[in-house]
């Protein structure tokens, strides 16, 4: 920079050849300020990135890395434990549910039957339009698997 | 030009001056830091065997782990299929129970055996899905209870010839139930 001033200072004076002279040398001089600058910078860079290898390739860094890989393993070991045995539980539940709807279904049909007899067996008294709103509900509630309903509808069924 | 070799010949000194000194520094400190040197190595060396050490014993807690884990799964399977077939047998009892009905009542109304039956399975509904075990006790002498009632009306009416037309203590305890909710 003071070359650059320099120069300058000689072109005002009139020196012209000093002052190219000094305006030449003080570019090749920035020049190499500047090649140094990035020379520097990618040594400093070379050299964080061999540290930093050393570190995570050093034989404690990794019987480390090790610790803590056997620590996850227990980890997901105990959290596979905890699902599997939640899953064994949920599928036992889910099975017993489907016993209990099998034999529902089972007994459901039973009284369906049963209260279908026992409506067949008054149809003759009964108005035909009853009678077959009767039969109708029948089969609405054995549908929707209702045996309240189907108790309810026994009730209104005359002369048993 | 005698200026410049002088200056030239102040900094080679000034360079060598700071070498010897930076050499003799070095040479007064040298068992300091060879002692520093091998104290470094000896904790590095200590510091990895403790590292394996806890290595070595976590990996034996995990497959301990692993087994008991195993074990523990094993037993929770075996559990849930001993606890599926005891609700099996249940339900089948409680069939059983309705069909004892049915042949000890001639005349016996399809809707009441099945209220009879529905009031038993939701008792043992009700003994299966409560965890508070003194509450399950409770639901499961109540079944008990229903059951034998069942039981000693199907006995009653069997001595009667068939002549019982309805099982009242079952019915009872259902009325007794339902006043209850």
């Amino acid at each position: 920079m003071l070359l650059f001033v320099i120069g300058f200072l000689c072109f005002q004076m009139g020196l012209a050849m000093l002052a190219t002279l000094f305006y030449v040398l003080a570019g090749k001089i920035m020049l190499l300020a500047l090649g140094v600058l990035l020379a520097l910078g990618a040594v400093a860079l070379i050299a964080a990135i061999w540290r930093e290898l050393r570190v995570y390739f050093c034989r404690e860094a990794a019987a480390l890395r090790r610790i803590l890989a056997v620590r996850a393993r227990q980890m997901d070991a105990a959290t596979l434990t905890v699902q599997e045995s939640r899953q064994i539980r949920y599928l036992s539940h889910f099975k017993r549910q489907r016993l209990l709807a099998a034999n529902n279904r089972k007994h459901l049909r039973e009284l369906f039957d049963a209260v279908n007899r026992e409506l067949q067996a008054v149809r003759s008294e009964l108005p035909a339009a009853t009678y077959k709103a009767l039969r109708k509900a029948l089969r609405n509630h054995h549908k929707r698997a209702d045996a309240e309903a189907i108790l309810a509808l026994r009730e209104q069924i005359p002369c048993r | 030009m005698s200026l410049i070799s002088r200056w030239l010949g102040d900094t080679l000194a000034f360079l060598r001056r700071s070498r010897d000194e930076n050499l003799r520094w070095q040479l007064s400190r040298q068992d300091d830091v060879a002692e520093l040197r091998q104290a470094r190595a000896l904790a590095e060396q200590a510091l990895l065997a403790q590292l394996k050490k806890q290595t070595q014993q976590l990996a034996h807690e995990l497959e301990v782990n692993k087994a008991r884990n195993n074990t523990e799964l094993a037993m929770v399977k075996t559990q849930c299929k001993q606890d599926l077939k005891d609700y099996q047998q249940y339900l089948q009892s409680l069939d059983r129970l309705k069909e004892s009905l049915r042949n000890s009542y001639a005349h016996l109304p399809e809707a009441v055996a099945f209220t009879i039956h529905h009031h038993a399975k939701q008792l043992l509904n009700q003994m299966w899905e409560t965890q508070e075990p003194q509450e399950k006790m409770k639901v499961e002498m109540q079944l008990l209870q229903f059951m034998t009632a069942v039981h000693e009306d199907s006995q009653a009416s069997l001595q009667s010839s068939g002549n019982e037309a309805l099982p009242q203590k079952a019915l009872a305890i259902i009325d007794a139930n339902l006043d209850v909710k």
